[in-house]
């Protein structure tokens, strides 16, 4: 998966740093497949649904049992939930778009964030762990997460990609480390 | 294997000490039952029976507290350190000499009760605690460790143990009391928890006053007997602090295994220019090096641990310009500075000052970030991320100047990583010298 070497690459990656965080579009960084919109969509309408369903539950047993209050009441939740789902729908394929990742020839390079962007890169030689996960919804839809650790706060996280490509990458990564690694 | 330099078991107190717990709930429950026991010749029998049970379950517990002890011991020879322990799930966790950073040796409150000690033994990545050694036994196996990791002949005098900082307890109460941050939580707690009770005349409202008072005491009175007595002596290859009023403790840092000094700054400590001194440790999160000291205390710890250029670095402060008002209030306090081998990082105005000083050869990772807000004034925010779970950040940066700084770390973190020592080597040359040790290998 390796690219170019030498000067080209700097200049490359330099152009990663300049382009990528502040024009997003138009970059290197190998996106998820488009079937994860669909799964953070439906992962978050279900999470929306089962907080509307409690909402509404606290409603009527507060407002139309207790206080009776007319069954119109029982809506008054969706106030709250719908224009959630809504930002909920919008913001999956704003997460597609802006995720991301990059395997240069000497750095990881992984990109993140919808409002708050963050791109950040680590050396081969200093992965710790390498991990391949998948979700409930991640295994419904046949995607995989890759784990990078690599010693300090939080690790570089490839999510909702291709469960073959997750682990060629996953190996790949092990293998750089094995070859790269050096003490902390 | 190679011969044992020093083995043994632990303090033969062991099983009172972790059995007395057991031992008085059965005593106090059995002497609850005592009226239902008619001790009369007519029922010789059944009490005899009883006093019987009750001395057969008690020899249970102590047999089975005294079998456990018999079964832990540790054993140090010339290339490992082993701990063993367990009744019925043995283990044995054995660890390279080689691997070992630091031992350090605390007391507890009950430790110093039954007059033993507890040796804690640091690698890169974890550590053991071997509880219950007699005070001799852990002092002479921490100094028999050291030395035999530094390649010493066991034996020989340690050097250093300067001491570099003390704080006194006069210090270390009116810090607490001056850290406003922490005492304008406990009187805003206060007012949360009382005021409920002012309006409404209920008792129960009080409720609010027990997690109040639990957080208060955590913030405040716990810190003073934790935190008393703190002495930071100089050993050979790095500090080693010493403290705690009830729980004696030390800890041992080495030189080459910090990776980044912070000292904080609360307002009111500013006009006797005390600040308070923590760090990241490789293989572990940041630590407090020292809870108070004067400037001048934590510069010389600071030098004595990253050398001068580190604090050189904090002379420059590269501040953010004024645009990045609209981003923070507190933008005066933001900067940066950067020189060969360190990152300065400040950050904080009003309650807490922070100042962040991290080396560049031991970054991991660079991020840049940009909030929606920064993006609308053309700021970003450059991390550098450091093993020991500190991270340096230089906020609110413009965007090129970010984007240069965020190019030029991540070339360092390349560069030094490429520089680093592989650890494919580390393991060949332990493997190595494993063999040259084993018996029969002509050594």
């Amino acid at each position: 998966m390796e690219t170019t070497t030498g000067d080209e690459v700097h200049e490359a990656d330099l152009k990663l740093f300049q382009g990528t965080l502040f024009n997003p579009p138009e970059t290197a960084f190998r996106r998820c497949p488009e079937r994860a919109i669909i799964a953070w969509r439906i992962q978050d309408a279900v999470t929306n649904l089962q907080i509307t369903a409690a909402l509404t539950f606290a409603v009527w047993l507060i407002a139309v049992l207790w206080q009776k209050q007319p069954l119109w009441w029982l809506a008054t939740p969706l106030a709250l939930t719908f224009p959630v789902g809504v930002w909920n729908f919008i913001r999956a394929r704003l997460r597609w778009r802006m995720r991301g990742y990059y395997l240069g020839p000497q750095e990881l390079w992984v990109r993140s964030g919808i409002g708050t962007r963050f791109i950040e890169t680590s050396p081969y030689g200093r992965i710790q762990e390498c991990t391949v996960a998948t979700s409930f919804w991640g295994r419904r839809f046949d995607l995989a997460t890759v784990s990078v650790s690599i010693g300090a706060q939080g690790s570089l996280v490839m999510l909702h990609i291709e469960p073959e490509e997750a682990e060629k990458v996953a190996k790949l990564l092990r293998d750089l480390a094995l070859k790269r690694g050096v003490q902390l | 294997m190679s011969d044992a330099v020093i083995s043994g078991r632990l303090h033969p107190m062991t099983p009172v000490r972790r059995s007395w717990i057991k031992l008085s709930a059965f005593a106090w429950l059995a002497y609850g039952q005592r009226d239902l026991i008619d001790f009369t010749p007519d029922s010789l029998g059944e009490w005899v029976f009883e006093l019987g049970g009750t001395v057969a379950l008690l020899t249970v517990i102590i047999a089975g507290f005294t079998a456990s002890w018999a079964k832990t011991s540790f054993t140090l020879t010339t290339t490992h350190l082993s701990y063993g322990f367990g009744l019925w799930h043995q283990t044995r966790r054995t660890f390279p000499i080689e691997q070992i950073r630091t031992v350090d040796v605390s007391r507890p409150l009950w430790a110093r009760v039954f007059r033993v000690a507890e040796l804690t033994v640091s690698t890169e990545s974890t550590n053991q605690k071997i509880s219950c050694l007699s005070v001799r036994d852990a002092e002479r196996l921490r100094t028999t460790v050291l030395q035999m990791a530094k390649g010493d002949v066991p034996g020989t005098e340690e050097t250093g143990e300067g001491v570099i900082a003390r704080v006194d307890s006069k210090q270390l109460a009116l810090s607490i009391l001056l850290d406003l941050r922490v005492m304008g939580k406990v009187v805003f707690g206060a007012a949360f928890a009382v005021v409920p009770y002012l309006y409404t005349d209920h008792v129960v409202s009080l409720a609010l006053v027990i997690p109040w008072l639990r957080s208060a005491w955590r913030s405040t009175g716990k810190r003073f007997p934790a935190d008393h007595g703190w002495t930071v002596r100089e050993v050979e290859d790095g500090y080693r602090a010493e403290y705690g009023l009830f729980n004696k403790s030390q800890y041992t840092w080495q030189r080459d295994r910090v990776t980044s000094v912070t000292f904080h700054q609360p307002i009111l400590w500013r006009s006797r220019d005390w600040v308070s001194v923590s760090g990241g440790i490789v293989g572990f999160s940041s630590y407090k090096l020292l809870p108070v000291a004067t400037r001048a205390q934590a510069e010389k710890l600071l030098v004595g641990l990253m050398g001068v250029d580190a604090l050189k670095v904090m002379d420059v402060h590269h501040r953010v310009d004024e645009k990045a008002k609209w981003c923070t209030p507190f933008w005066r306090a933001c900067g940066y500075s950067e020189s060969e081998g360190f990152l300065a990082a400040w950050q904080g105005l009003f309650l807490k000052q922070r100042v962040t000083v991290g080396r560049t050869d031991a970054g991991l990772t660079v991020c840049v970030d940009q909030g929606i807000w920064q993006r609308m004034h053309g700021r970003a925010s450059v991390t550098m991320g450091l093993s020991g779970g500190t991270d340096v950040t230089a906020v609110h940066r413009e965007v090129g100047e970010a984007t240069a700084l965020a190019e030029k770390l991540r070339l360092t973190v390349r560069e030094r990583t490429q520089a680093g020592t592989p650890i494919r080597r580390i393991r060949l040359e332990t493997r190595t010298r494993e063999l040259t040790h084993e018996p029969g290998s002509g050594d």
